[in-house]
């Protein structure tokens, strides 16, 4: 028999799960990218950092590896990029939250803005500054950082939103 | 902490980050793969991101209609009941002009080309981040695409080439990416060089062709082409050129070429399976 404490998870895996997968599709569908200026919100990072913070490492790290993954279909040249990377950072913002960090709003947007400029800093050294280092640089600040930041912004409303599902899953069990 | 880098969980996560590594030098060294898991988990939502991005345009196209629409009703009002009618018939056959139209070209170049086998493909996603515009189409290994297969669009103007694919969709190098080198000549005075983009340029959707010798007579408005052989069919059209200027490295210039197809607007592509000559490297590559 499945513990009242697993089925609630199971649940709320099933829910992020969705979420993400609709939010992949709004992210790469043509002409539906949150867009500001040079900045291109990647919707998926916030996600897979909040769901290492709500379930932990483990399930952190295999969450940031689907989600990845779903985003290497569409990434060209990434050769497993992403899904290396959101597999390291779901399961180094699970750890932290479980060793060191008090999981808390605050502690939610510190590890968003880490870690969501830490995906976009080694997007570009791998993808971009490797391969092409003349405009590197200008590239980085026209339009890495910008697209950080709004990925950041953006990831406030989606931990307001998963934090309010994670309460009526725990009130559902 | 330390009983977590000690337990069963962190083996697993590490021996799935040194797969995916393994996999990516493998990627990287081979070209063109993709890995077993991405192609797998593409196979299954590449009908789903068809179906969203069929959503999305005709969502599209609906608001440019409605647009009109209201321009006309400003214009009479007695007329708007008529309009929204006309609007939604206007919408569908619209619809059927463009796939007439696409198909029409595409018979067009078929005519001009017997030797070309073309596959039409559709987009299913881009990626927004990608400063090279790069994209996904939804036809891949099992419609007979390769690596290395020239896309065009169906008035025969050059996009890039597949650089992934998998069965069920495959991945587009632009003509804006610095990965790309195309053989390449201006159409009137036949100088030769590689057309190829990079980051400075890709940003304004504009791409250069280099390694032009600096007595070369190429002028702004001139045609570049493909010179053929190799991966790319001779004769394409690959853009226009804007500027003429001297490279700063060496004594070659290189022209600034804006490309035929606007990248960022492409719906429907062409790939060519197949051409007489395709893989033979010419004596000048």
């Amino acid at each position: 028999m499945i513990s009242r404490e697993r089925s609630k998870n199971y649940l709320g895996y099933a829910v992020f799960g969705l979420i993400s997968f609709v939010l992949y599709f709004i992210q790469y569908t043509k002409g539906y990218n949150l867009k500001i200026g040079n900045a291109t919100a990647v919707l998926l990072v916030p996600i897979a950092i909040f769901v290492a913070v709500f379930f932990r490492e483990w399930v952190g790290a295999l969450f940031g590896l689907a989600i990845g993954t779903l985003m290497d279909i569409t990434t060209s040249g990434s050769s497993c990029f992403n899904a290396i990377a959101l597999m390291l950072i779901g399961c180094a913002a699970g750890l932290l939250i479980t060793y060191w960090i008090n999981n808390n709003f605050l502690s939610a947007l510190f590890l968003d803005f880490a870690f969501v400029f830490i995906y976009f800093f080694s997007k570009w050294l791998f993808l971009i500054f490797l391969s092409e280092k003349a405009f590197a640089a200008e590239y980085l600040l026209k339009y890495i950082l910008p697209s950080a930041l709004l990925t950041f912004f953006v990831g406030i409303p989606i931990y307001i939103v998963m934090r309010y599902i994670m309460k009526i899953i725990k009130r559902v069990n | 902490m330390r009983f977590f880098f000690r337990s069963r969980k962190f083996k697993i996560i590490a021996s799935i980050t040194g797969l995916l590594l393994v996999l990516a030098i493998a990627m990287n060294i081979f070209g063109g793969i993709v890995s077993p898991t991405t192609s797998i988990l593409g196979t299954i939502v590449s009908p789903i991101q068809k179906f969203t991005t069929w959503i999305s345009t005709s969502i599209s196209d609906f608001n440019t209609s409605i647009n009109d629409g209201q321009a006309l009703m400003q214009e009479n009002e007695e007329l708007r009941a008529e309009n929204e009618r006309l609007i939604s018939e206007v919408l569908d056959y619209q619809k059927i002009k463009e796939q007439n139209e696409f198909y029409k070209q595409f018979l067009e170049i078929k005519e001009q080309n017997s030797d070309f086998v073309m596959e039409p493909a559709t987009l299913i996603s881009e990626d927004s981040t990608d400063p090279y515009l790069g994209f996904t189409i939804d036809k891949g290994l099992l419609n007979g695409i390769s690596v290395h297969d020239p896309v065009i669009t169906s008035a025969g103007r050059l996009v890039g080439y597949i650089s992934e694919t998998a069965p069920s969709y495959s991945k587009i190098t632009t003509i804006l990416s610095s990965d790309i080198e195309i053989g390449s000549i201006d159409q009137r005075t036949k100088d030769a060089g590689v057309v190829s983009g990079n980051l400075a340029f890709s940003s304004d959707g504009l791409c250069r062709l280099y390694n032009l010798p600096r007595t070369c007579s190429v002028a702004i408005g001139d045609y570049a082409v493909t010179s053929g052989g190799g991966v790319f069919p001779a004769g394409l059209l690959i853009g226009t050129v804007t500027d003429v200027k001297a490279e700063e490295i060496n004594t070659s210039v290189y022209a600034v070429l804006k490309p035929a197809v606007n990248i960022s607007e492409i719906r429907d592509v062409m790939v060519i399976t197949y051409f007489s000559g395709q893989g033979v490297t010419l004596p000048s590559d």
